[in-house]
């Protein structure tokens, strides 16, 4: 027979007629150690850095009669970097399996989901069972039994090239480490042009956590009036004068960085008329909390 | 993807990258006074999303003095804040 799949909305629950298995209710002895008592669900918990993905979390679930149910739930509505929460009632019965599925196309470890059973609402979700956690791509899926149990910090991060903002004219670069992301800084480059006036600029490259400064890192070749160069920096860098108009700034390695670090300009000399380019530099990014 | 300047420090800004995801603008401080402090703006932008420990999503951080949209597409705001307040409205009216 072919199972019935309810979608979205209604998150019925829809039998499969004909099933063999039979479950008696009393002293069953439970295939899996995932029992839900009558007002259990599932929680489904996603942080991505996208807001145009399509999830969807399936699982099957014996009940007492013996049959087994199979659902299907697509959420919708997300917001970026911060928890999405998601409830899905479950009826009494044995909980089979869990998958979870979903993954914007050209973004790796963008999604991490994590979902669990409630079983009682009386302790506000402290009894939960935590049944698979962990980033979701096109090549790996969520699954509970014999899933993955990862940290939101394991793994190589999600790889991001970012462009940040052009700054104003005479005005410094700052880029935000945004709130439930942690950074790690791989490469970081901008433009600074020089305008007519007479002064010598020596761009710091500054790495603060929101207040105080962790590393000041300046340049060694000033740039004069008129002068258009880039300064470049990555993992363990280390200053290298001007070479056809491109000089490195030191810099640490694998440094993290925490929401509300930034990584900005402070300009020696800076006048009204100078410009910086927007920045381009490159992160893992973790998706945490 | 949508470009923004902030009317408060004037910086230029796309809302997304080109990966889809979501970029937030926070302006830079103000140059260092005399004893080297440099002052956050009055008005400063910072579209970092404010959640409770609930996991109840509050909304951007500052708006400050708000953006200028300025694509052909002159939404009045980038699309993702948009969508989050709106999420924000119907969870309020639950």
């Amino acid at each position: 027979m072919t199972p019935q799949v309810q979608l979205g909305a209604s998150d019925a629950l829809a039998k499969v007629a004909g099933a063999l298995l039979k479950l008696q209710p009393h002293g069953a002895t439970p295939p899996v150690n995932a029992y839900v008592p009558g007002g259990g669900s599932l929680r489904l918990r996603i942080w991505t850095r996208t807001t145009n993905i399509t999830p969807s979390m399936a699982a099957l679930v014996l009940l007492p009669d013996g049959t087994i149910a199979k659902n299907l739930w697509q959420p919708t509505s997300f917001v970026a970097r911060t928890i999405n929460q998601f409830f899905f009632p479950l009826p009494e019965g044995f909980l089979l399996t869990v998958t979870f599925f979903g993954f914007p196309v050209n973004a790796p470890n963008s999604i991490w989901a994590q979902i669990d059973l409630e079983t009682a609402t009386a302790l506000q979700g402290l009894d939960s069972q935590v049944l698979c956690q962990g980033y979701c791509n096109q090549q790996s899926r969520l699954c509970w039994p014999n899933g993955e149990l990862a940290n939101a910090t394991d793994g190589y991060g999600a790889p991001l090239d970012i462009t940040g903002t052009t700054p104003g004219a005479g005005a410094e670069i700052s880029e935000t480490v945004p709130a439930g992301a942690l950074w790690r800084l791989k490469a970081f480059t901008f433009r600074l042009t020089a305008s007519a006036a007479v002064a010598n600029r020596i761009p710091h490259l500054i790495i603060d956590d929101g207040a105080n400064v962790l590393i000041d890192s300046p340049i060694t070749t000033a740039l004069t009036a008129g002068q258009t160069g880039r300064i470049v920096t990555g993992d363990d860098a280390f200053n290298v004068a001007a070479i056809d108009g491109t000089q490195w700034v030191q810099m640490v390695d694998g440094m993290r960085l925490l929401p509300g670090y930034r990584i900005r300009t402070l300009t020696t000399g800076l006048q009204a008329g100078d410009q910086y380019t927007a920045p381009q530099y490159y992160v893992d990014e973790y998706l945490v909390a | 993807m949508p470009k923004y300047r902030c009317n408060a420090c004037q910086g230029t800004y796309n809302d997304t990258l080109r990966d889809g995801t979501v970029y937030t603008h926070a302006c830079p401080p103000l140059p260092p006074d005399r004893k080297g402090v440099q002052p956050e703006r009055e008005n400063k932008r910072d579209e970092n999303i404010v959640t409770l420990q609930s996991g109840r999503v509050i909304g951007i951080r500052s708006e400050g003095a708000g953006v200028t949209p300025l694509d052909a597409v002159r939404l009045p705001e980038p699309a993702w804040i948009t969508a989050m307040k709106d999420r924000i409205a119907a969870a309020e009216q639950e």
